[in-house]
């Protein structure tokens, strides 16, 4: 008989507990759905669970992230851009988000955006080739051959 | 203590609504809006263990291997005509890729564009004929008539132009070339096909009626002429 009444009281506490937690925090309970959605790559369902979050005031850099690159995923990059362009605005020096609003940049030909963007990349992280190349390759496409030509020389290690 | 083990479990339990109603699962802390840290994001790593995707880009740019990059630099220095330091980067490449017809066919181009065409020549005609195609084709054609050599070119021209019917600029040089050998009528062959395309070019038309004149046609370069005069 006690038994059944632990049992039962377990029971009824995990549910209120679930309940409670379900009134309490909707945001994070909204945020962990949206978080599950992005790991498993569903972008599009992703997308308006974070911009609910969004509109009720709830606004992570994790989040703002993840929803630009979900909108990255789903090829809507004007609004990648948009959101990228926020975190940087709150964190100029994020690297990752850097690294992503410039290639967003490139993809539409908006190569004086991206060149100052990977050149703070690389003042941060000065050994990174792959985002040097990057850079030589966008100077180029901007006709800033003698820049570019640097640029490859210092990824090739013929200049410092 | 009757029941220390059903105390226990109580006890837990109430620790567990307590940590869930001050803070967020699983972290049991909520913290500010910012709990996941800038830093961890910025260097790639996830607040949110093993699960976490890695983001997709729009162009990685992770991987490029050196010779890419060497091959890449050897364009641009050829871009502002820096041909020596361009055919000096290609050399490098093809040490360490010997196979990389693509880098052996733009050196040879970048020798054609700094005047040794001896070299550039010399170069393509080391490649398998499988690997002249397209525009490299037209490439070696030109070499091969810079050094008068129009036997050779002749073909490349022809089969180039078959794949590529509509390229004027290649026939009008395949219709010189032929007059030079005067070989009149298929180079005026080619200058009418050139002017089907092209009714209105002037300077088409005073070649096609010199050649003309060449083969003995007088009165139908006569003709021509006069049509470049209207």
């Amino acid at each position: 008989m006690k038994h059944s009444v632990v049992a039962g009281s377990l029971i009824a506490i995990a549910i209120l507990t679930t309940v409670a937690y379900h009134l309490l925090k909707p945001d994070w309970v909204l945020f962990r759905n949206a978080e599950r959605c992005f790991s498993n790559k569903a972008y599009a369902q992703a997308i308006p669970l974070y911009n609910r979050l969004l509109k009720s005031g709830f606004e992570t850099p994790r989040l703002l992230n993840h929803l630009g690159t979900s909108y990255v995923a789903t090829g809507q990059f004007s609004e990648a851009a948009t959101i990228f362009e926020n975190i940087l605005n709150q964190h100029p020096n994020m690297l990752s988000v850097l690294k992503e609003l410039a290639n967003i940049y490139v993809a539409f030909g908006r190569f004086k955006e991206a060149i100052p963007l990977y050149q703070t990349f690389l003042q941060k992280q000065p050994d990174n080739r792959s985002v040097r190349i990057l850079l030589a390759r966008v100077l180029s496409w901007s006709g800033r051959f003698d820049e570019a030509i640097g640029e490859y020389r210092k990824v090739l290690g013929e200049e410092k | 203590m009757k029941h220390p083990k059903i105390t226990s479990v109580l006890s837990a339990c109430f620790s567990l609504i307590l940590a869930l109603l001050l803070g967020p699962f699983p972290a049991f802390s909520e913290g500010p809006a910012q709990k996941f840290s800038v830093t961890s994001m910025a260097e790639g790593k996830s607040a949110a263990g093993p699960q976490a995707v890695n983001p997709p880009a729009v162009k990685s740019g992770e991987d490029i291997p050196d010779w890419v990059a060497r091959l890449e630099l050897a364009r641009v220095l050829s871009y502002v005509k820096r041909y020596d330091e361009s055919i000096a980067e290609y050399q490098k490449l093809l040490k360490e890729k010997p196979d990389l017809t693509e880098a052996r066919i733009e050196m040879a181009r970048v020798l054609f564009w700094k005047g040794d065409q001896q070299a550039a020549a010399s170069i393509l005609q080391q490649l398998p004929p499988a690997d002249i195609t397209g525009e490299t084709k037209v490439l070696l054609a030109d070499l091969l008539v810079a050094q008068k050599d129009y036997a050779k070119a002749e073909p490349l021209y022809i089969s180039y132009l078959e794949a590529h019917p509509e390229d004027q600029a290649v026939r009008l040089k395949l219709a010189e070339m032929l007059s030079w050998q005067k070989k009149y009528d298929a180079s005026l062959a080619q200058y009418r096909k050139i002017l089907q395309a092209r009714p209105d070019d002037i300077q088409v038309r005073r070649r096609y009626a010199f050649v003309l004149i060449w083969a003995g046609k007088n009165a139908e370069a006569a003709s021509e002429l006069k049509k470049t005069l209207d």
